[in-house]
């Protein structure tokens, strides 16, 4: 009964959260003012708003038999990795697979670092069970999840100590990073007016910034009273701000134009701001009510520290 | 105003809910139905959980510390003269958290208890499922990601050790 209680009464003050940062279309900031002009006008969005992380990423995982550590390897052939295939996420996992991890296995643990392909670096004993023991190593090319086989294992050979091999297999593997996409802001002068890029309904306006991909877009922007508004924007990979002014249609131009002078008054309604809203207060009310309920559950469970979290110790590890 | 406004209450609903508390790293757990291998699993026939955290080698071993006890000694963690860090979970945890609607699932929650860890290399998490005194199911070892993410979140099946089907069904 108290799990659910608690889970409950988390939701609540989820719900409640979600509820204050829920901001209607009506309270977002109104969109900058812009110059007077029908044409698009452009600036550059700074690089650092673009998001990069959908690169493909590699990951080499070792598996070994005996009590070989190949992690060192492992590093090595990441770093010459990204000597060759510059652009692309590579990093050596710090985990190593033991020799019962098969393939699949090593897939799981690639999908669980988020990596698309990776290296199997197989290291196996070879030769007499007695003296120096001489690792054979051989690289998979392996994909996340189904750790199916990408291609021929890749011998590698020790010079020096160091692992070598031909990276040439592997670069091709991997596939090449997309192209990040560029940040399309579209700012326009009329709340509500309805967005559509390439056909796709974007919503109304104000619109959050949208991601495409670099190269020629069809921008149509439609309000009531105003005149329909399409352009086709060529967006750079740096991304792209646009300002729109839409126009008002004649019939409207002349209706601005006569309350202007005085002659009609258009009765305005204007909603209660967001904090005269009473759910408004309810729900903070609630979740305050929630929350000292939540604590006091929490604190009389006697558990871990975190509802029924169990505190895990650090490992020293070697100094 | 409306930013004034909106900054107090995220602040007063986020106290509330202990928002700033860190988010605990889900370990669920699952007994297998037959469906991967062997005999299915009935939790009800489980008297007692284990999850086994072992460093790898080249890591050392977790520090000696006290066996500590939670939920009213339904839940106890301690460390082995091995290094093993070890979360036991007896009969009424699990009546308390077993997964209602499947029967078959629970989670465990599990938190760092310090920010700075000196491993080098993720350390193996088993399960072992109990009948008494004996072990009649465990999982495979798997490598857990290492310091434990917060947020973080992984599954692990539970086996059943043999092919007498009433070993893990208690029937």
């Amino acid at each position: 009964m108290r799990p659910l209680l608690l889970r409950g009464a988390l939701a609540a003050c989820a719900f409640a959260l979600g509820a204050l940062h829920a901001t209607p279309a009506s309270a977002q900031p109104p969109t900058t003012p812009t110059p007077a002009t029908t044409t698009p006008t452009s600036a550059p969005v700074p690089t650092d708003a673009l998001a990069t992380d959908e690169a493909p990423r590699v990951a080499v995982v070792a598996r070994f038999e005996g009590s070989f550590d190949p992690a060192p390897w492992a590093e090595s052939i990441a770093a010459r990795l990204r000597e060759v295939a510059p652009g692309r996420d590579v990093r050596a996992m710090r985990a190593v697979a033991r020799a019962e991890c098969d393939d699949v296995c090593v897939g799981a643990r690639l999908a669980e670092a988020n990596a698309r392909v990776g290296v199997l670096l197989d290291v196996r004993p070879e030769g007499p069970t007695r003296g120096p023991i001489v690792p054979r190593l051989s690289l998979h090319l392996v994909a996340p999840v189904s750790g199916q086989a990408l291609g021929a294992p890749i011998a590698v050979t020790l010079v020096d100590g160091a692992p070598t091999f031909d990276p040439g297999p592997l670069v091709v593997g991997f596939p090449a990073p997309p192209p990040p996409p560029a940040r399309l802001v579209i700012a326009i002068d009329v709340d509500g007016a309805t967005v559509a890029l390439d056909g796709v309904d974007l919503g109304a306006s104000p619109i959050a910034p949208v991601e495409v991909r670099e190269g020629a877009h069809e921008l149509t922007i439609r309000a009531p009273g105003h005149e329909p508004f399409a352009r086709r924007v060529e967006v750079p990979a740096a991304g792209l701000r646009v300002d729109v002014r839409l126009v008002p249609a004649a019939d409207e131009a002349a209706r601005l134009a006569a309350a202007e002078a005085g002659t009609t008054f258009d009765a305005v309604e204007t909603s209660d701001p967001l904090w005269k809203k009473w759910w408004l207060w309810a729900a903070v009310g609630g979740a305050v009510v929630v929350g000292l309920v939540v604590g006091i559950a929490v604190a009389a469970s006697g558990g871990g520290g975190n509802g029924n979290a169990f505190p895990v110790p650090p490992i020293p590890g070697r100094m | 105003m409306r930013a004034w406004f909106l900054a107090f209450a995220t602040l007063l609903t986020s106290s509330a809910c202990g928002g700033d508390g860190p988010t605990p790293f889900a370990l669920t757990v699952v007994a297998d139905d037959g469906s991967v291998a062997g005999p299915p699993i009935s939790l009800d026939a489980i008297d007692r959980v284990q999850v086994v955290i072992t460093p790898q080698s080249i890591d050392g071993r977790f520090a000696p510390t006290a066996e500590r006890v939670f939920e009213g000694g339904a839940a106890t963690t301690r460390v082995t003269a091995a290094g093993e860090w070890v979360l036991t979970l007896e009969r009424a945890w699990l009546d308390e958290y077993t997964s209602p609607t499947s029967g078959r699932s629970f989670v465990v929650l599990l938190e760092r208890e310090e920010a700075t860890d000196g491993a080098t290399m993720d350390p193996s998490l088993r399960v072992l499922f109990y009948r008494g005194t004996e072990e009649v199911a465990k999982s495979t070892p798997r490598f857990v990601e290492w310091p434990l993410p917060e947020g973080g979140t992984t599954s692990v099946t539970v086996i059943c050790d043999g092919d007498d089907a009433s070993l893990c069904s208690g029937s």
